[in-house]
């Protein structure tokens, strides 16, 4: 008996130790070596050209025939300056130097030194790369997420680096126009209004709140935060959210029949409505309190600061999220049914004896 | 109440603080939510620990000489 318990209780503390190391990379626990600056292996660079068919003379290895190209390195050493921007590679006793303002989308995973690189890369210089956007995101000048009300004109938004839309597959009731409201005021108050953002329109990714017509949207803008909301459930435009769902099962999304909302994303905004193509996405549908609301939207805006890698499962985050909706969700249904089962065990008892 | 806490199975009291442990780190809204997480993963643990206790006696019995 003593055996099976302390082995019981071995499993246990073994099971909480797991446990804790499965969710130790959730978030604020890191590992030191994620913070050292020295060398790290980036997994997939993207250089953004701005004229497309730019192509380096050399061994295929890098290639820019599409806006946006990806360039598989396994080898190379990586400098940055503020300032300067600079990247460089060196594969197999070949460089490659890439200098220019503009942006390159990194992953930077723990540094290390991996293997040799395969393929040898010919030298190009800043000149080949004239006019091609190739930097490393200085700190000022992150991704960030913004809300807009607008209308059917106004849709895809010009300029942004993607865009969002908040899609409800039914318009507000006034049984279902409190959720509605709550869900607003928890979109505005959690996701920076587009024009209050410092960053400029290309470095943010905009959430659409659709409204009936472009005039209403103006007048959504210039009202008092306070009134934007009820404006905005009143002229919730159905028809560009009916577009947006159909986009996002296009896209391969698995949209059931729930109530909504649903936030997607698409990167860049034109790709909207094309097939499989990697969609943003998040059900709103068990969201039942002000809190869930704001969670999920802050969660919206840190899965948008990710927009390099919005195909990227975090199964921890996931579970996390799914019980907290769930036991929210079915917790009233569960305790009533529970009290109501109690309270007829002790009243069937009571007259029994009786 | 001590007698209540020696008498309870270690599985049970394994499986309550896995449940509170969950309740702390899924961190639901509402005190329901709270009450029903606590209420089902409790029984999902009690579950899962005593079938690995059996397990385990089942194993040591097949085991011993």
């Amino acid at each position: 008996m003593r055996k099976t318990a302390a082995i019981t209780i071995g499993f246990v503390a073994v099971l909480i130790l797991v446990g804790y190391f499965f969710f130790w990379s959730d978030g604020h626990l890191r590992p030191y070596e994620a913070y050292a600056p020295a060398t790290a292996t980036v997994d997939d660079v993207q250089i953004q050209a701005a004229e497309p068919e730019l192509q380096f003379d050399a061994d295929t290895l890098l290639s820019l025939e599409e806006p946006t190209a990806s360039v598989e390195i396994e080898e190379f050493s990586l400098s940055t300056e503020i300032e300067a921007p600079q990247i460089q590679f060196e594969a197999a006793g070949a460089e490659v130097t890439a200098q220019a303002s503009g942006t390159a989308v990194t992953n930077v995973e723990a540094p290390s030194t991996t293997a040799a690189a395969s393929d040898q890369v010919a030298p190009a210089t800043a000149e080949d790369l004239s006019g091609a956007d190739a930097a490393i995101a200085a700190p000022g000048d992150f991704v960030i997420a913004s809300h807009v009300f607008a209308g059917p004109g106004e849709i895809p938004p010009n300029g942004f680096l993607a865009y969002g839309v908040i899609a409800f597959p039914q318009r507000p009731t006034p049984d279902t126009e409190y959720r509605y409201m709550m869900l607003c005021r928890a979109f505005q108050d959690t996701i920076s209004f587009s024009g209050d953002v410092a960053q400029p329109a290309s470095r943010q990714v905009v959430t659409i709140w659709p409204v009936v017509n472009a005039e209403i949207a103006a007048q959504i803008r210039n009202a008092p935060p306070e009134e934007r909301c009820a404006m905005a459930v009143r002229h919730y435009h159905l028809p560009h959210s009916e577009h947006a769902i159909e986009a996002a099962r296009v896209a391969g999304q698995k949209i059931g029949v729930d109530r909504g909302p649903f936030l997607f994303a698409w990167y860049p905004g034109e790709w909207m409505g094309r097939v499989s193509v990697p969609v943003l996405d998040r059900d709103l549908s068990l969201v039942v309190t002000p809190a869930q609301a704001a969670a999920e939207f802050r969660a919206w805006k840190r899965d948008i600061r990710n927009h390099d890698c919005w195909d990227c499962a975090n199964i921890q985050q996931r579970l996390r999220r799914d019980l907290r909706l769930y036991s929210d969700y079915y917790g009233t249904r569960t305790i009533g049914a529970l009290r109501a089962m109690l309270t007829d065990m002790f009243t069937q008892d009571g007259s029994g004896d009786a | 109440m001590l007698k209540i806490f020696t008498s309870l199975k270690t599985s049970a009291i394994a499986a309550l603080l896995l449940s509170l442990g969950l309740m702390f780190w899924v961190n639901p809204t509402t005190r329901d939510g709270d009450i029903a997480l606590v209420f089902v993963s409790f029984l999902f643990f009690t579950l899962i620990l005593r079938v690995l206790g059996l397990l385990f006696q089942t194993v040591r019995k097949v085991s011993a000489p």
